[in-house]
C-alpha cells in the first residue's frame, strides 16, 4: 500500500480510502542564524510560467528553507450545479492537464452512477491521456533546457509541443481536449500521431553542462512521492498499473524507473515515457461514441495517471447535480516534494529543480466549494 | 626655491611641535590634535626636501595629517590625544633616526603608546597584550639584527654592511610588526575587535606598517643583495595578498575586513620589496622600486581614508550596521575603494599594474628555479586582487551607496578620495621612464612603460584614462541625454516587499564554494574559521598566555610599572643618543 | 548529432499559413434551436466571442467555421512597429493561456519575425499581457506591474477569463486596449492581434 494524497477529509491510498489526513513525516525546517535573510522570488517573475512566490531563507546563494506563497488561488463554486456545468469548470481547472482532469472526473461520476463506459470510450481516453503526457513531458524538458539557456533544444522542443497540440486538435477538435469528453460521450475522431524524433531528444543527454545542473539536484526519496518523481526515485508507482477502469495492461504498458531521485532522473523518466506513450498510441483506435448515463445517486472516485502523477476526483452525485466534489491534484504533492528537496542547494539549482517536477500552480491552488 | 630652509631646524621644529602636542593633550584634546596636525604638515614639508626616503616621509605625514584632523573634529578624550600623539611621535623619531638606537627608541615609543591606546579605549587589556607580546618579539629580532650590525661596523650609525644576516633578522622583526602572515594577529586583533578608534586604526594600519616597510627598505639599502631573501619575501607577501583578500572578502565585520585588506596590502608591499631584492637587472630594479613606492602611496592613503569612513558608521557588522550616505561619503568611498581594488584611473590601479608587471617581468628574466617564484606570486596576487575588488565593492555598497541619504558629512573622506586619481597622475613623478605611444590618440610621453633588460613589456597611461573616461561619459551623456529619464520603483516581482540583499549574502558564494578551505559554519559571525585561522587562533592564545605570564613576572602584574619602566628607558636612551 | 547541426538540417520551419483549428474558431449558426449557453454568450441570436468559452454545448446549432477568432484592437501604437516587448502577467489562469502564449515563440509561429519579444520586467515592457480571472492577491501585483511600465503602454487581455471572466469568475479590473477571446486563444489569433496592435501589416 502506498499513500497517494489527501482527498477531501480522507487519505487516498493505492488500496482505497482510509481515514485521513495522510500521515507525512515532518519536514526539517531550516533555521536562520547571523547573516541569513529571506529572499522572495515571485509572485510575478520572468522565469516563472505562472504566478507564485517563494520565500527563500538564505545566507546568500544558499537555500536553507523554502516556503511557497500562493497568489493566484481561484475559488470555483460547484456545489449544487448540474453535472454539465461542473464538467466545464473541471476542464478549466488546469487546461494543460485537461484530459486527465476530465477523465478522472467523468470516471468518478460513472463510478458513482454505477456504469462502465464502452470499450471505444476507454480507448479514446487512453489515447488522450498519452497524448497529453507526451505534450507535458516535452514541455517539462523544454522548460529545463530553457532554464539552462540551451536555446536550440529549447526551440526544437517548443516545435514538438506545438506539433503535439496540432495532432490533438486534429484528433479531438481542441488543442487541449476541451469539449472532447462529455457526459456519456467521447468526441475524438481518429488518432493523429505527432512525429517526434526521440533520438534527437536523447541528444540532450550528451551535454555535460546541461546534465550537471540536474544531477544531484533536488533529490527525492520520500515513499509517498507520486508520478515521475516517484519513478525517478525507484518506486514503481503508476496509476496506469493500479486503476482497473483504464485497461493499460492490454496495451503493452511498461513502467519506467530510475534510481537516483534527482532532477536528472526525473527528466530521464519523462524522456523514456514519451517513447512508451508513443508505443501505446500505436495500438489504439479512436472513434466517437455515446453511451447512456442513468439518473441515479451515488458516490465515486476516479483516478488517472496525469503527466505528473496520480490525479483523483471524488464526487457525490444527486439528481444530475454535484453534491460534493473533492480533488487531489498531483501538483499539490509535487510542491511538497519540491519544497523538501530544495534546502542545501543553491539559487542556481532552483529553476532546474522546480521545472523538473512539472507542477501547475493552477490546479495546486484551486479551491473548490 | 629662494628661501633656503635649513633642514636641521625644520626637523627640530617638527619634533618639538609633536612633543608640544603630546604635552597639550594633558590640557585639551582638541588643541593637541590641532598641533599634531600642524606638526604633520611640517613633516610633509620636511619630507619634500629629503632625498631617497621622500615618499615615506610625505606619505606618513599625510596619513597623520588626515587622521589628526579627523580626531580634531571628532575625538574629545584627553587620554586618547595623549596616546595618539605619542604614537605619532614614536613613528616620527623612527623615520628621522640617524642610528640604530634612535630607531629603537622611536620603535618602542610607538609600540608603547599604541598599546596604551588600544588598551585604554575599551578598558580591555587583552588585545593590547597580544599587540605588546608581538611588539616585543619584533623588538628582540630588531635588537639582534642591530647588534650584529654593530659588531661588524663598530658604530650605531647606519653604515654600509657586508653581511646579510642583520637584514634577515631585522626584516623578520619588521614583518612581525607589519602583521604579515603568520603574525597577522598583531594588527588584525585590536582593529577587528574594535579596540581602536578610527584615527588610530588608520595610523596602525597605514603608518605603523609603513615604518616597518621603511625599516626593511633602509636595511636593504645598507646590506648586500640577497636573492634568497627576495624570493622568501615575494612568497610570503603573495600568500598574504591572497589570504588577506580572501578573508577580507568573506569577513562581515566592517573593520575586520579592512584589517584583512591591510594584510593583503602589506603583503603586496612585501612582494614589491622582495622583487626589488630579487632582481639584479638595473632597469627592472628601477621599475620594482617604482611599484614599491606607488604601492606605499596608494595603500597608506586609501586605507587611512577607509578607516575614517568607519567613523561615520554605527555598528560593526556589515549586515546590521546603520549609517547614512552623503555626497562626500559616496564619492570619497567609491574612489578609495576603486583605488584599493586596483582600478584605473586611481593610484591603486597603477600600483597593482606595476606590481604584476614587475613579477611577470622577473619571472622571465630571473634565471632558473628562482624565476618560478615571481610567476607563482603573480598568480596569487592576481587572484587576491580579484577578491579585493569584491570585498571593496561590498564595503562601498554597505557603508554608503545603499544607505538612506543623510546630512552632508565626510568631506575629509572626499578629499582623500579625490587624491586617488590625483596621485595616479603624480605617479609619473616616480616613474623611472616615460614614453609615448602613437596609437589611440595617446599624448606624447604620457605612458609609463615597464621594461626589462633588452625588451619592453607593457605600459600604462593614467593620464590618458583620466582624460578619456570623462570625455566618453560626456559623449554618451550628450548623445542619449537626460531627456528620456523616467523614474519608477524597482520591480520587486510585484510583491511590494522591496527586495533586499545583505552584505553577508553578497560574499556567501565564496564561502560556499570554498567551504572545505574556509570551514564555513552556518550562522557564524566569524565564518572565517578555516584551517589556517584555527592555527592562528591557537597561536594567539599561546601568545596571550605567554604575554600574561611575561607581564606578571616582568612587570610585577602592573601595567603602570611597565609603563614607568618604558618611559625611564626612553629618557635614558634619549640622553645616551644626544650626549 | 549536435543540436545545432540537426537544427540547420531541418531547414526553416516557420509558417505563413497555420493549420485550421475548429475549437476555438468563429462560430456561426447552422441550425435553428434553443441553446442553453453556460455563459450567456448567445443573446438575441447574437454570438458574443468575448463571453464564449467554446464548450461545445451549443453544437450542432452553432458550429465552428475554422476561421481564427477575431481579436478586437481598440488602440494600436505605431512606435512599437519595430520592436514590441511584452510582459505577461497571470492573475488567475488555468495554465492554458500561459502555454498558448508561450507557443507564439515556437518555430512554427516565430513571434520574433514580427519584432515581438518577451521581457522579464514590466519596466522594459511596451505591453502588459493579462491572463486569467481576477484573484484577490494578484490585484495588487497587477497594479504594480502596470505602474512600473513606461509610457506609452498597451494592455492586452488574453483569453476569455481575462476578457469577461468566462465560466470561472470575474475579469480583472483593467481596461484592455487589445482583447483576444478564446479559451485558450490559439497562437495564431494571439499573433494576429499582437501584430495589429503594433500597427504592423
Ligand atoms: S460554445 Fe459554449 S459558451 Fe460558446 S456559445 Fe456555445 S454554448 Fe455558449
Ligand atoms: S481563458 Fe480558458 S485557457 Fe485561458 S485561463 Fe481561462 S480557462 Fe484557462
Amino acid at each position: 500500500m502506498r499513500i497517494i494524497g489527501d482527498l477531501g477529509s480522507h487519505c487516498l491510498t493505492s488500496e482505497g480510502l482510509v481515514e485521513g489526513p495522510c500521515k507525512y513525516s515532518h519536514p526539517t525546517i531550516g533555521e536562520g542564524g547571523y547573516g541569513s535573510f529571506s529572499f522572495l522570488y515571485g509572485p510575478s517573475a520572468g522565469g516563472l510560467l505562472e504566478s507564485v512566490a517563494f520565500d527563500i531563507l538564505t545566507y546568500g546563494e544558499s537555500i536553507e528553507d523554502v516556503r511557497a506563497l500562493s497568489y493566484k488561488t481561484r475559488h470555483i463554486k460547484v456545489g449544487g450545479l448540474p453535472l454539465r456545468d461542473v464538467l466545464f469548470k473541471v476542464e478549466r481547472i488546469n487546461v494543460p492537464f485537461a484530459a486527465s482532469h476530465t477523465i478522472a472526473f467523468l470516471t468518478a461520476v460513472e463510478n458513482a452512477l454505477g456504469v462502465s463506459p464502452p470499450e471505444e470510450v476507454v480507448e479514446s481516453r487512453i489515447a488522450q491521456l498519452e497524448l497529453e503526457r507526451i505534450r507535458n513531458n516535452l514541455l517539462v524538458i523544454q522548460r529545463l533546457a530553457e532554464a539552462a539557456s540551451f536555446l536550440v533544444p529549447t526551440y526544437r522542443l517548443l516545435y514538438y509541443v506545438e506539433e503535439v497540440n496540432r495532432a490533438i486538435s486534429r484528433s479531438c477538435g481542441h488543442r487541449y481536449f476541451l469539449g472532447a469528453n462529455y457526459l456519456g460521450e467521447s468526441r475524438c475522431q481518429g488518432l493523429h500521431l505527432p512525429r517526434i524524433d526521440v533520438e534527437e531528444l536523447r541528444d540532450l543527454l550528451s551535454n555535460r553542462i546541461f546534465i550537471d545542473r540536474l544531477q544531484g539536484n533536488g533529490v527525492v526519496k520520500e515513499d509517498w512521492a507520486i508520478g515521475p518523481a516517484a519513478r525517478a526515485a525507484g518506486f514503481s508507482y503508476d496509476a496506469r498499473l493500479e486503476v482497473p477502469e483504464l485497461k493499460y495492461r492490454d496495451h503493452g504498458f511498461k513502467i519506467v524507473t530510475e534510481s537516483k531521485g534527482d532532477a536528472f532522473s526525473r527528466m530521464l523518466v519523462r524522456l523514456e515515457e514519451i517513447e512508451v506513450s508513443l508505443k501505446i498510441l500505436e495500438g489504439v483506435e479512436v472513434k466517437p461514441r455515446r453511451f447512456e448515463l442513468p439518473l441515479r445517486e451515488g458516490r465515486g472516485i476516479g483516478r488517472v495517471e496525469s503527466p505528473s502523477g496520480d490525479l483523483a476526483y471524488m464526487v457525490q452525485v444527486e439528481q444530475g447535480s454535484i453534491k460534493e466534489l473533492h480533488l487531489l491534484p498531483p501538483s499539490r504533492i509535487n510542491i511538497l516534494l519540491f519544497l523538501r528537496s530544495m534546502p542545501e542547494n543553491i539559487f542556481t539549482d532552483f529553476p532546474f529543480n522546480w521545472e523538473s517536477f512539472g507542477i501547475w500552480i493552477s490546479e495546486a491552488e484551486v479551491s473548490i466549494s | 626655491m629662494y628661501l633656503q630652509i635649513d633642514k636641521f631646524y625644520l626637523e627640530i621644529v617638527t619634533l618639538l611641535t609633536m612633543i608640544t602636542a603630546l604635552a597639550l593633550s594633558l590640557w585639551s584634546a582638541r588643541a593637541s590634535h590641532v598641533v599634531a596636525a600642524i606638526s604633520s604638515s611640517l613633516f610633509i614639508l620636511y619630507g619634500l626636501y629629503s632625498g631617497e626616503f621622500r615618499v615615506f616621509y610625505v606619505v606618513s605625514g599625510l596619513v597623520w595629517l588626515f587622521s589628526s584632523t579627523f580626531s580634531a573634529l571628532h575625538d574629545r578624550e584627553r587620554w586618547y590625544s595623549l596616546t595618539f600623539s605619542g604614537t605619532l611621535l614614536g613613528i616620527m623619531i623612527t623615520l628621522l633616526s640617524q642610528n640604530y638606537l634612535e630607531f629603537l627608541t622611536g620603535w618602542e615609543l610607538m609600540t608603547l603608546f599604541a598599546y596604551a591606546s588600544i588598551g585604554v579605549y575599551r578598558r580591555e587589556w587583552r588585545p593590547g597584550y597580544t599587540f605588546l607580546a608581538f611588539g616585543e618579539v619584533s623588538t628582540v629580532l630588531l635588537i639582534a639584527g642591530f647588534i650584529l650590525a654593530y659588531q661588524e661596523t663598530g658604530t650605531f650609525l647606519f653604515h654600509t654592511l657586508t653581511d646579510t644576516l642583520p637584514l634577515w633578522f631585522t626584516t623578520f622583526g619588521f614583518t612581525v610588526k607589519m602583521g604579515i602572515f603568520p603574525f597577522l594577529v598583531v594588527e588584525w586583533l585590536p582593529i577587528a575587535h574594535g579596540n581602536a578608534k578610527p584615527s588610530l586604526s588608520s595610523v596602525l594600519s597605514a603608518s605603523m606598517t609603513l615604518a616597518g616597510v621603511y625599516g626593511i627598505y633602509k636595511m636593504m639599502s645598507l646590506c648586500p643583495q640577497t636573492q634568497a631573501l627576495g624570493g622568501v619575501l615575494i612568497l610570503i607577501g603573495a600568500f598574504s595578498v591572497l589570504f588577506g583578500a580572501l578573508y577580507s572578502y568573506v569577513s562581515d565585520h566592517m573593520k575586520g575586513m579592512l584589517a584583512f585588506s591591510t594584510i593583503e596590502n602589506n603583503g603586496a608591499i612585501l612582494t614589491a620589496l622582495g622583487s626589488l631584492e630579487l632582481s639584479a637587472d638595473p632597469v627592472l630594479k628601477a621599475f620594482a622600486q617604482f611599484s614599491l613606492m606607488v604601492y606605499v602611496v596608494a595603500h597608506s592613503l586609501a586605507k587611512t581614508g577607509l578607516f575614517l569612513v568607519t567613523g561615520y558608521v554605527h555598528g560593526e557588522s556589515m549586515s546590521t550596521l546603520s549609517t547614512e550616505r552623503s555626497f562626500s561619503l559616496e564619492i570619497g568611498t567609491t574612489l578609495l575603494t576603486a583605488s584599493m581594488s586596483g582600478l584605473l584611473p586611481t593610484v591603486g590601479g597603477v600600483a597593482v599594474w606595476s606590481l604584476l608587471e614587475t613579477l611577470f617581468m622577473e619571472s622571465i628574466s630571473v634565471r632558473g628555479i628562482l624565476g618560478l617564484i615571481p610567476l607563482l606570486a603573480g598568480v596569487m596576487v592576481g587572484m587576491g586582487e580579484g577578491f579585493a575588488t569584491g570585498a571593496m565593492a561590498r564595503f562601498t555598497s554597505f557603508t554608503s551607496l545603499v544607505r538612506p541619504r543623510g546630512g552632508e558629512r565626510g568631506r575629509l573622506v572626499l578629499l582623500i578620495g579625490v587624491l586617488m586619481p590625483v596621485l595616479a597622475l603624480l605617479s609619473y613623478l616616480l616613474s623611472p621612464e616615460m614614453a609615448g605611444a602613437a596609437s589611440l590618440g595617446m599624448f606624447s610621453n604620457s605612458l609609463i612603460p615597464s621594461g626589462y633588460s633588452g625588451g619592453s613589456f607593457g605600459g600604462i597611461s593614467p593620464l590618458y584614462v583620466l582624460i578619456i573616461l570623462p570625455i566618453l561619459s560626456l559623449i554618451t551623456y550628450l548623445a542619449s541625454g537626460r531627456r528620456r529619464v523616467r523614474t519608477v520603483d524597482p520591480w520587486d516581482n510585484g510583491s511590494g516587499r522591496r527586495l533586499t540583499y545583505t552584505s553577508f549574502g553578497m560574499a556567501n558564494n565564496i564561502r560556499l564554494m570554498l567551504r572545505f578551505v574556509l570551514r564555513t559554519r552556518k550562522g557564524a559571525v566569524e565564518t572565517s574559521a578555516d584551517v589556517f585561522w584555527r592555527a592562528i587562533l591557537q597561536l594567539v592564545r599561546g601568545y596571550v598566555r605567554f604575554s600574561r605570564a611575561f607581564s606578571r613576572a616582568y612587570m610585577n602584574s602592573s601595567i603602570s610599572w611597565y609603563m614607568i619602566y618604558m618611559i625611564l628607558a626612553f629618557i635614558v636612551v634619549i640622553l645616551v643618543v644626544f650626549l | 548529432m549536435n543540436w545545432f547541426l540537426r537544427g540547420i538540417r531541418r531547414g526553416i520551419l516557420t509558417e505563413k499559413e497555420f493549420p485550421q483549428v475548429q475549437w476555438p474558431s468563429e462560430l456561426h449558426r447552422s441550425k435553428e434551436g434553443e441553446v442553453k449557453c453556460p455563459t450567456d454568450a448567445l443573446k438575441e441570436d447574437r454570438w458574443d466571442p468575448n463571453r464564449c468559452i467554446f464548450c461545445r454545448a451549443c453544437e450542432p446549432i452553432l458550429s465552428p467555421t475554422g476561421r481564427s477568432v477575431q481579436a478586437q484592437v481598440k488602440r494600436s501604437e505605431p512606435s512599437f512597429r519595430r520592436s514590441f516587448y511584452l510582459y505577461p502577467i497571470d492573475v488567475g489562469t488555468c495554465g492554458g493561456c500561459n502555454l498558448e502564449f508561450r507557443l507564439i515563440a515556437s518555430p512554427q509561429h516565430d513571434m520574433t519575425r514580427f519584432g515581438i519579444f518577451l521581457t522579464n520586467t514590466p519596466r522594459h515592457a511596451d505591453a502588459l499581457v493579462v491572463m486569467g480571472v481576477m484573484t484577490p492577491k494578484m490585484e495588487e501585483v497587477l497594479r504594480r506591474a502596470y505602474d512600473a511600465m513606461p509610457e506609452p503602454k498597451l494592455v492586452i487581455l488574453l483569453g476569455v477569463c481575462a476578457v469577461s471572466g468566462g465560466i470561472l469568475g470575474m475579469p480583472p479590473d483593467i481596461r484592455g486596449d487589445v482583447v483576444i477571446p478564446g479559451c485558450p486563444p490559439t497562437p495564431e489569433s494571439i499573433l494576429r492581434a499582437l501584430v495589429e496592435a503594433k500597427s504592423g501589416e
